[in-house]
This record gives C-alpha cells, sequence and structure tokens, in this order.
C-alpha cells in the first residue's frame, strides 16, 4: 500500500511540473549575402552568419503568477552584436478582470508589444523575412527595441463587439557598443546610455476577426558619455515615435502595413553646442498570398526617410561638404520572398531584396562609411527552421 | 445550445467510466450545410463549466485563456494545421482561418504569455487525449463520436 502511495505521488509530481513548467524553442540556420553595401556581409561575401538558436520557458508559479523568460544565440552578420543574450526575463502576474478587462502585469525584461511584429522578431518563423522592414525593424537597434527593463501592463477585453487591447510600458534598455556606434557612429569611443523609454498602444480587432488596427507612441531619452579620448562629446537625445498599424487577413491573402513618424532631437554629441532636429517618416506594406497552407510568397515595399526636410539628402550631403552621399537621407526597399513547410515545425523560407539608399545601411553618417553602400544594393537569404 | 452527456468508454478499458461532456457548439449560430461536418467541442469529464461561448472558445483554442475559471490548465488538443477537420473547426466554428490561429499560437509561445495547444496525430487520439487529460478541450466531428458507439443521453 505505502509503495502505491508512493508511487501515486510520484506520479502527481511529475503532472504538476508538467502542468506548472514548460518550456520551447528554435534552431535556425541559414546562408545570405548583402552585395554592394556592408550591411550583412562585408566585401560581398556569401555567409552563413545567419544563426537563432533560443529556449523559452515558462514557469507557473501559481494560475496568476509565473516566471518567464528566453535566452538565445544570434549571429547576424553586421547587423547586430553576435553572441548571447537573455531576450526577456519577467515575471508575469495575471491581475484580476475589472469589467471583463483581462490584464496582466509583466516586471523584469518584457517583451515589446507595442507593433505588430515587435513580440516575435526574435523568432524565426514568425517573421514574415529573415531582414523585417528596416523603417521600423532598425536591426541596428534590435535589442533596444525587442524589450526594456522596467514594467508593462497589458490588458485586453474581448466581446461581442470585438477585442480591443491597450498596452502600456516604461523601462530602459542597455546599450550595448554596437548600439551605441548604431546611435551616433562607429567612432563612438564612450558609452550611450538609454535614460528611459515610455510606450502606450492600442488595438482593435472586429468579432470576425479578419482585420486588426492599432496606434503605437514612443518616447526615449538618450544620453551619451565621452571617453577621454573621443570624436564626439558628452550629448542628449531625445526620441518620440508614432506609429499606425494595420493587418487584414483573407483565406489566401495577408495584407499588413505600418506607418511611422520619428521626431529626433539631438543636443551635444557630435560636437559642443550643436543642437539637431529632424523628422524621419517611413513605412512599410507587405502581402502574402498562400497558394496552399504550406507554401506561399510575399511582397513588400518598405521605404524611409531620414529627414522630411531632405528627403533625397541633398542637404546631407551639402552639410557633409561632400562627405556623405546624398543617398543616405532615404531607403527605399522592394523585397519578394517564399515560404515553404516542409513538414510540422520545420521551414524553409527564402527572400531577396532590392534597396536604393543607404539610410538604415549603415547606423549614422559618418564619412568611413560612405563608401560601404552603394546607391543601388541587394540582399538575400535562404533559412532552413525548426521549432518546438 | 444543445448539451450532450456521453457516458461509457470510447476505445476505454471498462475501469474508466469517464464521461465526456460533449457541447454541441454553435451549430445553430454556424448554419451548417448538410454536406459539412457537424463538429462537436467536447471536454474531460471533469471540467465543470458546461456551456462555451464563441467568444471564449476563441480565447481557449487560441491558447490566450490558460485556465478555467478554477485555476486549472487548461489543455487544448487540435489536429495537425492542414487536417480537413481542423480547418473545418476553425472556420466553422471559431470562423478565423488555420494560418491566423497559428500565428497567435506562435505569438503566445514565444513571447512567454503561454503554451500552444498539443497536436494529436487523429481524431481518434485526440478524443482519446480529452478523454484521459484532466482540464482537457477538444473538438470531434458528431460522425467520428456515432461511430464510436457511443450512447448519447439527451438533455
Amino acid at each position: 500500500m505505502k509503495r502505491v502511495l508512493v508511487f501515486s505521488l510520484s506520479a502527481l509530481s511529475v503532472a504538476v511540473q508538467a502542468d506548472n513548467f514548460s518550456w520551447h524553442g528554435y534552431v535556425s540556420q541559414g546562408i545570405t549575402q548583402s552585395i554592394d553595401s556592408n550591411f550583412i556581409t562585408d566585401n560581398n561575401n556569401i555567409t552563413t552568419e545567419l544563426t537563432e538558436i533560443g529556449v523559452n520557458a515558462r514557469f507557473q508559479l501559481n494560475p496568476s503568477l509565473a516566471l518567464v523568460g528566453q535566452a538565445n544565440y544570434l549571429d547576424g552578420g553586421n547587423r547586430y552584436e553576435k553572441g548571447g543574450r537573455i531576450d526577456y526575463l519577467f515575471l508575469d502576474w495575471k491581475l484580476p478582470s475589472v469589467y471583463k478587462w483581462n490584464t496582466h502585469l509583466n516586471i523584469g525584461r518584457f517583451k515589446n508589444r507595442h507593433w505588430l511584429y515587435s513580440a516575435t522578431r526574435d523568432v524565426p518563423h514568425t517573421r514574415a523575412t529573415a531582414v523585417l522592414p528596416q523603417s521600423v525593424y532598425f536591426d541596428g537597434f534590435r535589442d533596444i527595441t525587442l524589450g526594456s527593463d522596467g514594467a508593462l501592463l497589458q490588458s485586453i477585453r474581448s466581446g461581442d463587439t470585438g477585442t480591443w487591447e491597450v498596452n502600456w510600458s516604461y523601462g530602459r534598455s542597455p546599450l550595448n557598443q554596437g548600439e551605441t556606434g548604431a546611435f551616433l557612429g562607429e567612432g563612438a569611443q564612450g558609452h550611450a546610455l538609454q535614460d528611459f523609454v515610455h510606450q502606450f498602444s492600442v488595438y482593435y480587432q472586429p468579432p470576425s476577426l479578419n482585420w486588426r488596427v492599432g496606434a503605437s507612441w514612443l518616447n526615449s531619452d538618450f544620453s551619451y558619455e565621452a571617453a577621454p579620448v573621443d570624436n564626439f562629446v558628452d550629448g542628449d537625445t531625445n526620441v518620440s515615435r508614432l506609429m499606425l498599424s494595420a493587418i487584414y487577413f483573407s483565406e489566401f491573402w495577408e495584407i499588413s502595413s505600418e506607418l511611422l513618424r520619428e521626431d529626433r532631437v539631438d543636443s551635444g554629441g557630435y560636437a559642443l553646442g550643436f543642437r539637431n532636429k529632424r523628422v524621419s517618416e517611413g513605412g512599410y506594406v507587405q502581402a502574402r498570398y498562400l497558394f496552399t497552407p504550406r507554401i506561399s510568397a510575399l511582397v513588400s515595399y518598405d521605404t524611409y526617410t531620414l529627414d522630411r526636410d531632405d528627403p533625397d539628402g541633398l542637404r546631407l550631403n551639402q552639410i557633409s561638404e561632400g562627405l556623405i552621399p546624398a543617398h543616405y537621407g532615404f531607403a527605399d526597399t522592394l523585397a519578394v520572398g517564399f515560404r515553404w513547410d516542409l513538414a510540422p515545425n520545420w521551414r524553409l523560407q527564402g527572400e531577396h531584396h532590392w534597396v536604393e539608399g543607404g539610410a538604415r545601411a549603415t547606423s549614422l553618417i559618418l564619412p568611413q562609411h560612405t563608401t560601404k553602400t552603394a546607391e543601388h544594393w541587394r540582399m538575400w537569404s535562404v533559412q532552413l527552421m525548426y521549432w518546438f | 445550445m444543445t448539451l450532450i452527456r456521453i457516458s461509457g468508454g470510447i476505445t476505454q478499458p471498462t475501469h474508466l467510466l469517464f464521461s465526456v461532456v460533449v457541447v454541441m457548439a454553435f451549430l445553430y449560430t454556424c448554419n451548417l450545410q448538410a454536406k459539412e461536418m457537424d463538429i462537436s467541442v467536447i471536454f474531460h469529464p471533469d471540467i465543470a463549466q458546461q456551456t462555451i461561448s464563441q467568444a471564449e472558445a476563441r480565447q481557449i483554442f487560441s491558447a490566450r485563456q490558460q485556465h478555467w475559471e478554477d485555476g486549472s490548465k487548461i489543455h487544448v488538443f487540435v489536429l495537425n494545421t492542414d487536417t480537413a477537420l481542423h480547418q473545418q473547426f476553425c472556420q466553422q466554428v471559431l470562423q478565423i482561418f488555420p494560418y491566423q490561429l497559428e500565428r497567435i499560437w506562435n505569438q503566445i509561445t514565444y513571447s512567454g504569455q503561454g503554451d500552444p495547444p498539443h497536436i494529436v496525430k487523429s481524431p481518434q487520439a485526440l478524443v482519446q487525449a480529452v478523454y484521459t487529460t484532466p482540464g482537457a478541450i477538444g473538438y470531434a466531428s458528431q460522425k467520428m463520436l456515432d461511430d464510436q458507439q457511443e450512447k448519447v443521453i439527451p438533455q
């Protein structure tokens, strides 16, 4: 009898553990090349620097509290810093429902849920393309836009009139040297710090669920502490972003679009007393056609203007005394892609991008970058991915 | 909403005298054609809840709702997304395209919000899994339930 009891308790323990703990992951490897730009690879090399391996886990402490996290390893060529990172690690607290609003509070390194694809941009098989539209999802800022250290509040209300989702978050992200460079330029020897990022978004989806629209707002301050020997000086930057998002689903078509306006004010940084204001604009539209549930194709158009008052980059070229080509003032990209689900949890995905302009090809705007991206350049990739 | 309670084992040994509550979900709202399958949402018998709205079914099958009202874990069982029964369930009952559902599963799973449904290989395995897993929910065609010689007790 005692043996039976022990066995039963043991079985119960396993069952409880299985109920309370779950984990998932993905492995993806591809080949890729950027041609006439060092956006992904140097010297037009074809490379296998397209690796993504990640494991996430959720430990349910009780029905209203869970600990959630993800560790991963990334190699995206020159697009972002190579290596391991903790993408997110937070306590997910389900608050009591109020007027049918189901609310979760995430505390820790939470995920950005404010944009259409921001919550899953780190997961290969959830992305439409390996390289997302750079106007919105600029890879140079991948880590700081994926999530932040702080708190996020998400409220969802589903009913007969549709589903409303409201997100609010406040936090900050550490910047690595690559992101410091992406913000000021490769020559930055000091340390950039995000003082805070404050975001709010709201989405609506009708009962038919065949479309979803939303708007998001972001405000963030950065500061830069120059190194004793540095091409830059101490400075501050404020960025605010307003974005509109929409996605439409039909049986064979999926169309999505996001439009953004970004205001940036720089003080110092480049020189003592330097002050610059600019408004960047851009957005993308992409459409996917499903030939079968397993095979689909995509076409997308993405556009970005660094300064809407200088859409051709002529003033940029002028004030840099010709060192920065005018095509660094904009970036227009046409992309096509295919997706083939070879078997459950296995996918082959490929894409080709034709790009005019270099505004999103490198960080900024330093003379040493100017010869690295031609006005017209291309990139492509093929990825094999598995997830569980 | 019509409730049908089924007693007895489908392929179970006789000592597992569970009863499965089958909700003939949304038949009157979905306006099913005669040629289409009658699809039912099925629960594990221990679940106290005996009715389900379409909005709630969407929340559960999309993995947005991970726990029952009593706090116990919901285990959702579905067929592979390219099977006819799954596609009909999505479009007739949930009124959502299968790829949309898969998209939501991925978003929830890989942003740490919960677990996706368990995918099983056959309709029989699905019923079996719901039958034997506390907190489980799934779906089945009425024809399959009939073929399993279930005794239906009308409410």
